[in-house]
């Protein structure tokens, strides 16, 4: 039997919510065992064509939170040479904002509703803006901020952004309305 | 008067602290580092019927955790497996053997699987349930090293060397096993 490939920084946040970074060709096989019904895109960019011909060709529904104009005020940095993106390190760039908080609750909206249950939740490396999500999450969930913290920086590995953290820190859960039948249902 | 500065107030939730190293790896299946009394609350939500220990062999369980696990009438199992050059052994392979027997019946789920830190023993079994799910090796391997952070882990407590080769040599198909009460994440 052929080998599965799970895409890059997957993990199980909860029975029937994963996430991970965008998921290419060779993940497909993988998917198709998780018998998705959503995924919720909160990538700084669109997901790829063929990630989205996939989606569509297994009946999966695409919340895309992806913003039409990036919210990244360094991307593309000013100082392109002919158009070419300087490999990141290779400029002092300042840090990046964490994601926008609308970006957050909409998710977190969406991961409130039993009806979008399986889901993946998924961004370009599934490192930051997804951790951030998985975060919030968790605070929803009244995890110690110091296991959120752990979660997220096992996800980010080398590249953990302060900023990040700080937004679930500071993050007011009360933005995240849960109504009584999505409770129930 | 400052004591009325200090009234407790309950409004406030307690916050949940889930042991180090904490995840789901299959439905019914958690991994995490030792466990402590610190966690014992959140631990009680997961509704556990089972922990499995993979270190240690010869010294008594933890008595906060013991309790623990006698309170809530958890079925304690005990499997050593901590080194990795012993898995290539008879008896290793027959330890083993017994723990996957334990964990591929899913009448003793929900459990509960962990070592001291959550980074070594722990990610060489969750690696052969991989590998059992029919997982690609790196992504096997990957998995591990979130776990145990860059480098193999800080305090160098990641896989090994003969964990890996372990884990590369394993053969799920030879696995026996009561096929009656399979879990859904197995074939």
């Amino acid at each position: 039997m052929a080998k599965i490939v799970p895409p890059m920084n997957f993990g199980l946040v909860e029975d029937g919510f994963y996430r991970s970074a965008q998921p290419s060709e060779l993940n497909f096989s993988f998917l198709e065992k998780l018998n998705l019904k959503t995924i919720i895109w909160v990538g700084a960019e669109e997901p790829s064509e063929i990630l989205l011909s996939f989606l569509d060709s297994q009946g999966i529904t695409l919340h895309n939170l992806a913003p039409q104009v990036s919210f990244n005020p360094h991307f593309p940095p000013p100082y392109t040479d002919s158009g070419v993106v300087p490999i990141s390190g290779q400029y002092h760039l300042p840090p990046l904002p964490p994601p926008p908080e609308p970006l957050i609750i909409q998710s977190l909206t969406l991961l409130l509703r039993p009806s979008t249950f399986p889901t993946l939740v998924c961004c370009n490396m599934g490192r930051h803006r997804t951790g951030t999500v998985v975060g919030c999450y968790r605070k929803l969930q009244r995890w110690a901020l110091s296991s959120i913290l752990e979660e997220y920086r096992r996800y980010a590995g080398m590249k953990v952004r302060i900023l990040n953290e700080q937004f679930i820190e500071l993050f007011d859960t009360d933005l995240v309305s849960i109504t009584a039948e999505q409770a129930l249902a | 008067m400052p004591s009325a500065n200090f009234v407790h107030s309950d409004d406030a939730p307690p916050v949940l602290v889930p042991p180090i190293n904490f995840s789901l790896v299959v439905p019914g299946i958690y991994r995490s580092g030792h466990p402590n009394k610190k966690n014992f609350s959140f631990l009680r939500r997961l509704n556990l019927s089972g922990v499995i220990y993979l270190e240690n062999e010869s010294e008594a369980y933890r008595s906060d955790s013991s309790n623990f696990i006698l309170d809530n009438g958890l079925k304690l199992y005990r499997y050593d497996l901590s080194k990795e050059s012993n898995l290539f052994t008879r008896e290793g392979s027959s330890k083993l053997n017994n723990l996957l027997e334990i964990i591929l019946d899913k009448r003793n789920y929900p459990l509960l699987l962990h070592d001291d830190t959550g980074k070594g023993t722990v990610s060489l079994v969750c690696a052969l349930i991989r590998r059992m799910q029919n997982w690609s090796l790196t992504g096997a391997f990957a998995e591990g090293d979130l776990f145990a952070g860059p480098a193999g882990g800080s305090e160098g407590v990641g896989l090994g060397e003969a964990g890996m080769e372990f884990i590369a040599s394993f053969e799920p198909k030879k696995v026996k096993f009561d096929r009656a009460n399979k879990p859904d994440w197995v074939d």
